[in-house]
């Protein structure tokens, strides 16, 4: 047996075993073996298995919003850092179905301690405000319309690529990927304004 | 104590109070004291409360899809059509607020639906898609919007994209509902882009 050494070991083996068997099938028991350890040191680290998944989900997320931050003060255009964020965050989403609802559309998990509510609401404050300040250069840079609500605006996006409504799946042919360009491009051009085309810009009526 | 009629008489009582009290909050007790009726008898109906809330969210889906092919029958232009069918969505969500999260979700997880019901299920979302895709496909067919457009996967990402408002809008905010739908209308018709001039 050996030991373990930190948290992010127990998290790490934990986020292995859960997207190996699912949430639902893995037993405390499971994650104590992947690390080599006895149950009872396992627990010595964490409560359960609930709060181990609130610190996988939350190590996930973390590294998406970091990424996005990264994105945002980067030198590419708003309109290629909106492309790779909306890609990202499809991507995010198709990848840990069961945990990443949690951030969006499952905000308020009544079993989350208030010290951890707190620190998911910054998580997710620090996500949107990296969004909005792509948006925000966007503007002063002249490439967004200064018209804009960019918080609305940020929502509208994120609704769209975090799909609440894809289900049935929409069919062959929507990937993640397909469906984050069409996306990124009704919201960039418009529906009216050549969206979903590949074709070069059309000018707009004077 | 009076007696269950019929089942849209239940799928009512049980609407209104899932929106006073969320789903969560409401007990079965509560929607047997809305119908006047004993416990018991509401189970003789329906087999449990996620059972009655999945006849509750089909409720909702035939309300949105009843006021959209009104919008879309109608003889507005598509861009029209497309803020209405918004503000129409948006509506619906902001007066039902507490309960219209999951509307859209995938009820194929419950453990005790059967596949009759997830059919129907399935039939009223598409139902509720193909309406949306029908509007783009006419301002396609109208020259408004690029040929070879995809229509359904438009449908699927504005429904999310209102879907996703019953998570986010609070009443206390700082827009009110119709201004959001306006603003979401406005990014999805014309774009965020600037508009240069030359």
């Amino acid at each position: 047996m050996t030991k373990i050494r930190s948290r992010q070991q127990v998290v790490d083996a934990a986020a292995k075993v859960f997207a190996e068997k699912g949430y639902d099938n893995a037993r405390i028991e499971d994650i104590a073996k992947e690390l080599g350890v006895l149950q009872g040191s396992l627990y010595y680290h964490v409560s359960s298995k609930a709060a181990l998944l609130r610190l996988v989900t939350r190590e996930q997320f973390t590294e998406v919003v970091v990424k996005l931050e990264k994105l945002a003060a980067g030198r590419e255009s708003p309109r290629e850092k909106l492309q790779k964020a909306v890609r990202a965050q499809q991507r995010y989403v198709d990848r840990h179905r069961t945990s990443s609802p949690r951030w969006f559309t499952d905000a308020h998990d009544p079993r989350r301690t208030e010290i951890e509510a707190d620190e998911d609401a910054r998580l997710l404050a620090r996500y949107r405000e990296a969004w909005k300040s792509i948006l925000r250069d966007g503007i002063a840079a002249g490439d967004v319309s200064p018209s804009i609500d960019p918080t609305v605006t940020v929502l509208t996006l994120l609704g769209m690529c975090i799909s609440p409504a894809a289900w049935p799946p929409p069919g062959p042919g929507r990937s993640p990927g397909t469906m984050a360009t069409l996306q990124l491009d009704i919201v960039w051009s418009g529906l009216a304004g050549g969206a979903a085309t590949a074709g070069p810009e059309q000018p707009g009526p004077s | 104590m009076t007696k269950i009629r019929n089942r849209e008489q239940l799928v009512e009582a049980a609407a209104k109070v899932f929106a006073e009290k969320g789903y969560a909050a409401t007990r079965i007790e509560d929607i047997a004291a809305e119908l006047g009726v004993m416990q018991g008898s509401l189970y003789y109906h329906v087999g449990s409360k996620a059972a009655l809330h999945r006849l509750v969210v089909q409720h909702h889906l035939r309300l949105l899809i009843g006021g959209l092919a009104a919008i879309v029958d109608g003889p507005a232009a598509p861009a029209e059509k497309l803020r209405l069918a918004i503000l129409g969505h948006l509506s619906h969500v902001e007066q039902h607020l507490l309960e219209a999260p999951d509307w859209f979700s995938d009820p194929t997880s419950a453990a005790d639906i059967t596949d009759e019901e997830t059919a129907e299920h399935r039939d009223l979302v598409l139902r509720y898609r193909a309406g949306w895709a029908r509007i783009v496909e006419e301002a396609v067919a109208r020259g408004e919007v690029a040929a070879g457009t995809d229509a359904t996967a438009v449908a699927v990402s504005l429904i999310s994209m209102c879907d996703y408002v019953s998570y986010w809008f609070r009443r206390d905010g700082d827009k009110r509902i119709d201004e959001i739908a306006a603003l979401q209308h406005e990014i999805v018709w014309s774009g965020i882009a600037a508009t240069r001039a030359g």
